[in-house]
């Protein structure tokens, strides 16, 4: 009922309200998760210090944007190492490289309430075009939030070089869990 | 000797417990410390690392057996009987220190199992991959690597305690608490 409510609301209404009213990610709700396997155990961490720009509606995803920026220096792990680690020269080389980011190019409808947005990722000094695949968890006119998942392979960034190239070790494939909640 | 505790002093199976015991833990307590320690800035010495958090974790998993069974042993044996020469606060504060010493030595290794579980680590003993005792929780995991570390803290203070008075009983007392536990025998007055 409260769908139908809604689509005879936006089709009154031809304005593009996605383009008017950016959402306000809300930090302590919203998380960024990797893991990634070591030696054969899955092993996690948390990118605890990140912003996002957001206009998202799923009536109009062509004007819908997102623009995630992290900050590489605020990261936590189980293992107190791999947070250590990360932020080292073979890694994500924090002093030359602060953050990285993710800039969307499109998004697209995958039925129900799955999404996905393809965009453009830079870590180090590569960016790549990478997708991150999400389920619109809640969507109303004050909140929303949106939990994804995006597969991508460090080795295509360089995260991880000399003996670190080695996947036997580190594996390439991270996993990135996206919480993003937000309202306006 | 007796195998079996009498009256006056421990038996071979109770001191070889007790001697057992206090290798493997002062040995852990200082590899825990030193393995925590390690770097991992090559694959290689992560690896090196991780064989050492492994053989800790074998061998904490031994403890927690060895204490359940001491403490099995400890309740089918009678406990030699203090000297009349010590006082009601001294032998309280021996069975409390010796209590204090029971419960240390099994929550200690239990924490360890504790937060690897939580963390989403496998406990191997000697290769053998025991269960999980909890699944993932990465508060939970920062608790009990905390309180593994306050542990170890009040364990090594505990035993310097329980090493010290039964110095003191060798040395000055002469009372013969000391050899109970000793493969020793009684230094002749």
């Amino acid at each position: 009922m409260k769908a139908y409510f809604l689509t005879i609301l936006l089709l009154l209404s031809p304005v593009a309200y996605a383009q008017d009213m950016p959402w306000q990610m809300k930090d302590g709700e919203s998380s960024i998760n990797f893991s990634v396997i070591i030696e054969g155990i899955a092993s996690d961490g948390e990118f605890t210090k990140f912003t996002a720009d957001i206009i998202f509606d799923p009536v109009s995803l062509d004007q819908s944007r997102i623009d995630i920026l992290i900050d590489l220096d605020h990261i936590e792990s189980f293992y107190s190492d791999v947070a250590i680690n990360l932020k080292k020269k073979n890694w994500f080389d924090v002093a030359q490289y602060p953050t990285a980011r993710f800039v969307s190019n499109g998004f697209k409808h995958l039925g129900g309430k799955d999404y996905q947005v393809t965009g453009e990722l830079t870590l180090r000094d590569v960016t790549r075009t990478e997708t991150l695949y999400f389920t619109l968890t809640q969507y109303d006119a004050q909140q929303a939030e949106i939990k994804g998942r995006m597969v991508l392979s460090r080795l295509d960034y360089g995260v991880g070089q000399g003996g670190w190239r080695d996947v036997s070790s580190v594996a390439s494939q991270v996993f990135m869990d996206v919480v993003v909640r937000a309202e306006r | 000797m007796d195998v079996k505790n009498t009256d006056n002093s421990y038996g071979i199976i109770a001191k070889l417990f007790h001697n057992i015991m206090f290798v493997i833990i002062l040995g852990m307590i200082f590899l825990g410390k030193y393995m925590h320690g390690l770097p991992s800035d090559t694959p290689e010495q992560m690896l090196y690392k991780m064989s050492w958090y492994n053989d800790h974790k074998s061998f904490g998993i031994l403890i927690l057996v060895l204490v359940v069974f001491r403490l099995g042993w400890r309740m089918a044996n009678p406990v030699p009987k203090a000297p009349d020469s010590m006082s009601k606060i001294e032998i309280l504060s021996a069975h409390a220190m010796h209590m204090l010493l029971y419960i240390i030595m099994f929550v200690q290794p239990l924490f360890g199992w504790l937060m690897s579980s939580y963390g989403g680590h496998p406990v191997k003993f000697f290769g053998l991959e025991l269960p999980a005792l909890a699944d993932k929780d990465k508060a939970m995991s920062e608790f009990f690597h905390e309180a593994h570390e306050i542990t170890a803290i009040i364990l090594l203070l505990a035993f310097i305690v329980h090493a010290a008075a039964a110095l003191f009983h060798y040395t000055f007392r002469r009372d013969g608490v000391f050899e109970r536990m000793s493969f020793r025998t009684k230094k002749p007055d």
